[in-house]
């Protein structure tokens, strides 16, 4: 008796192997595809990479104007995405009426603002900011232009993170005569922050890489340097490698794997401090 | 006596629903008024009425008159940051803000605009020492106040509401979510404010009312019942319905 319920046990668990056995195999191949990239590129990426690149201009055959142009984009995009983000995310989940109209069209217009073709914004961006608004291509052509892609992350974000603070905190604070906007600054921005933080992070991953936007509004081949103002152009990592690819297919490779590992370096270590930051605010969650 | 607070034909709606129906009460200064009732009759809503917090429940509708010191606190002109200074509450369950012990004090007064260190160290100090909490906590004021044990946190709560020196405290429910002995503590603390404070106090507990008000309204879906001097009402009360209530007959 017992051993026939073992055998009852032990039999599912046989067929059930099999079935995990087919639903492995396309993880295998994923997991597999991932780690051929990333070893082909690292490893390729390693053979020229040295301090003496990093350091050096292009005109000399490095690639410190385009380490520089990143930095650039990426600093500036994030000063000028958070005080905007916020204040969307402050004006949907507190001032704008719950539930209404207007709400409803501010949301899905951040979400199709999201899901816009990286290079139908910049295309946008090369009529409005560069011809139209005259900025021509520039660095601040390249941050306005980002703009319109950064803030949908983290206005997304920071209402997430201004929805999850407890009711009770509004009750408490007005219960002592805090007007709407003292709660905002004193309780739920301060809350709110490492999950802005995050957002910011997150946004600045995802223009990190990226390419179309700044191709005809930010980015021209100079030899000009580092740009003395924000109206000038710049050279950035992923435009550099585009361009190493498109004007020399063959003799500059290994200088490409060098600039992608810079660049997928980047990338993945600011989505690592995002989910960080993400995790540890999680802990210290207390209400 | 003095009336300190008048409920004038008070009626207030959740959306259709009629939770308080033309309430007409009298406060009296510096007693401890309970009210009584069974969950869900509009005890809570009656407080949050009494210093214009109700005003955060969307949907809440209020007409006529809640008369603080013959003011209508509905009036137009009326600072609602100034009624709510006036007429402190303490919450049913204890929510210390996500800041330190100190801050949680120091945040009311700030908000009126005191920002002397020396006058907030003294308003801290002296709210702590009232609620009993100065010695427990005196050495770690900068810690997080959600580190406090619930029976502190809710004197934490008491002295935030005192810290801005009101008149009147309500109080919802003060020790529904504590062991006995912080109970003790609070109701203690009520019956010591008295010479300081005006309380209205929420409870479903009816032998907390009995110990420490001097009054006792007794309310049942939305409408007052009896209303008389606590001895009174608990010994012979004047309607059935609350002498069913009081013994435990109709809930």
């Amino acid at each position: 008796m017992v051993e026939n319920m073992l055998k009852a046990s032990v039999n599912p668990c046989i067929k059930f192997d099999m079935k995990s056995t087919i639903f492995i195999i396309p993880i295998v191949i994923v997991i597999g595809v991932l780690v051929y990239i990333l070893s082909l590129i690292i490893l390729g990426g390693l053979k020229a990479l040295n301090l003496d690149l990093l350091f050096t201009s292009i005109m000399y055959g490095g690639i410190f104007e385009a380490i520089i142009g990143t930095f650039l984009l990426l600093v500036g995009t994030s000063i000028l995405a958070l005080p905007i983000s916020i204040a969307t995310a402050i004006y949907l989940t507190e001032y704008a009426p719950k539930g209404g109209k207007t709400v409803k069209i501010i949301e899905q217009s951040i979400d199709n603002l999201a899901g816009l073709p990286s290079i139908v914004v910049g295309l946008f961006g090369y009529e409005f900011f560069v011809k139209m608004l005259g900025f021509g291509v520039s660095l601040l052509s390249g941050w306005l232009t980002l703009l319109i892609m950064v803030i949908p992350i983290v206005t997304k974000a920071t209402k997430e993170a201004i929805l999850m603070v407890p009711e009770e905190f509004r009750k408490v604070a007005s219960a002592l005569g805090a007007t709407k906007w003292d709660i905002i600054r004193d309780i739920i921005l301060p809350i709110s922050m490492p999950g802005i933080a995050s957002g910011i992070i997150l946004g600045m991953a995802r223009i990190s890489g990226e390419t179309a936007a700044i191709l005809f509004t930010a980015c021209t081949l100079t030899a000009r340097g580092i740009p003395a103002t924000p109206l000038e152009p710049i050279i950035s990592l992923s435009y550099y490698l585009f361009v190493v690819i498109f004007t020399s297919p063959g003799s500059a490779y290994t200088k490409a794997y060098a600039l992608a590992t810079i660049l997928m370096s980047i990338t993945v270590s600011l989505y690592s401090i995002a989910i960080v930051v993400r995790f540890h605010y999680r802990k210290r969650k207390r209400w | 006596m003095d009336a300190i607070i008048k409920l004038k034909n008070l009626n207030v709606w959740y959306g259709e629903n009629h939770v308080l129906k033309n309430i007409n009460l009298e406060f009296y200064e510096k007693k401890i008024t309970a009210i009584v009732g069974p969950s869900g009759c509009g005890k809570s809503t009656l407080l949050k009425t009494m210093n214009r917090l109700i005003e955060l429940t969307e949907n809440a509708k209020v007409s006529g008159e809640v008369l603080y010191r013959d003011i209508n606190i509905y009036d137009p002109d009326v600072n609602v940051i100034e009624v709510r200074r006036r007429i402190g509450i303490v919450f049913q369950k204890t929510t210390p803000l996500p800041m330190s012990i100190y801050d949680n004090v120091a945040y009311g007064p700030r908000l009126h605009g005191i920002s002397d260190k020396r006058t907030l160290d003294e308003i801290v100090k002296n709210s702590l020492i009232k609620v009993g909490l100065w010695d427990e906590v005196r050495h770690r004021l900068k810690d997080s106040a959600f580190n406090l044990s619930l029976g502190q946190q809710q004197r934490l709560a008491i002295a935030r509401t005192i810290s801005i020196n009101p008149e009147v405290i309500l109080m919802d429910e003060p020790t529904s979510a504590l062991d006995p002995v912080s109970s003790m503590k609070i109701e203690n603390l009520m019956k010591e404010f008295k010479n300081d404070y005006t309380i209205i106090l929420v409870t479903h507990n009816l032998n907390q009312a009995k110990r420490v008000s001097d009054f006792t309204a007794f309310i049942y879906y939305g409408e007052i019942i009896e209303y008389n001097i606590t001895d009174k009402i608990f010994r012979e009360p004047e309607k059935k319905l609350t002498m069913q209530y009081m013994r435990g007959i109709v809930f």
